[in-house]
């Protein structure tokens, strides 16, 4: 049985780091842009005094961009993670059916095909078992 | 499965604020171009009338980009959005 086939991840290839690399672009830019309005309105408060109470609200709303996107990044980076440990924990289920049901075939138990009812019970038994077993090495601890 | 990502508040001030920054570009890059002289030109608005114009201006692009997510790339849609409002304004002699 082809594990990796039921969960798809997309491979890194050449256009997602070109993405990528698009992305950082973007924040540079986006950083001179902000640069260069504080830059220029601090230009000309030297001429006009008021102008710095637009200086201030320039430098909170840089303050302000810059959270916000660092909590996206922060955000998207723990779905990933989150992502990626249920798939470790789907991946060891399949290669411990896959174990079972060879050894259940030596023994002349037929494997149990994906629309019979036994597939999905024994793969949420295995599945409980991982899970008690996790949790318990867990208590021990 | 969910196609359309939605409109929420934080999206809606993260990209009023970038397009705010976009509109004030506009603004101030003839200060900067022009900075070997002082520009001491007397025309230039007043701080507030400035910041009116912009935050008013863009809550259209506020309001367009709303349902875009929060990344470097979308923002700097919203900024070029900002900064073609402020133009527009110009010609149309809104400020």
């Amino acid at each position: 049985m082809e594990f990796d086939s039921l969960i798809s991840r997309p491979e890194p290839t050449r256009l997602r780091a070109f993405g990528r690399f698009i992305n950082s672009v973007c924040f540079v830019l986006l950083l001179i842009v902000m640069g260069t309005v504080v830059y220029g309105l601090f230009l000309r408060a030297q001429w006009e005094r008021s102008y710095f109470i637009a200086v201030a609200i320039a430098v909170f709303g840089v303050i302000a961009l810059l959270l916000g996107l660092a909590q996206q990044e922060i955000a998207a980076r723990d779905k990933a993670t989150w992502r990626a440990m249920a798939e470790w924990q789907l991946k060891a289920t399949y290669a411990k059916l896959a174990a079972q049901w060879a050894e259940g075939e030596k023994a002349g138990i037929p494997t149990p095909t994906v629309d019979s009812s036994a597939y999905y019970e024994q793969l949420m038994e295995v599945l409980i078992q991982d899970m008690q077993r996790t949790s318990e090495g867990a208590a021990a601890r | 499965m969910q196609l359309e990502l939605g409109e929420t508040w934080p999206r809606f001030f993260a990209h009023w604020i970038a397009a705010c920054f976009g509109h004030f570009l506009k603004v101030v890059l003839p200060l900067i171009t022009d900075w070997p002289f002082p520009l001491l030109s007397p025309d230039f608005p007043r701080s507030w009338s400035v910041l009116l114009f912009a935050g008013t201006t863009s809550l259209l692009a506020a309001l367009i980009n709303a349902n875009l997510p929060v990344t470097a790339r979308e923002l700097l849609k919203s900024v070029a959005f900002g900064m073609a409002l402020n133009a527009t304004g110009e010609l149309l002699k809104l400020a």
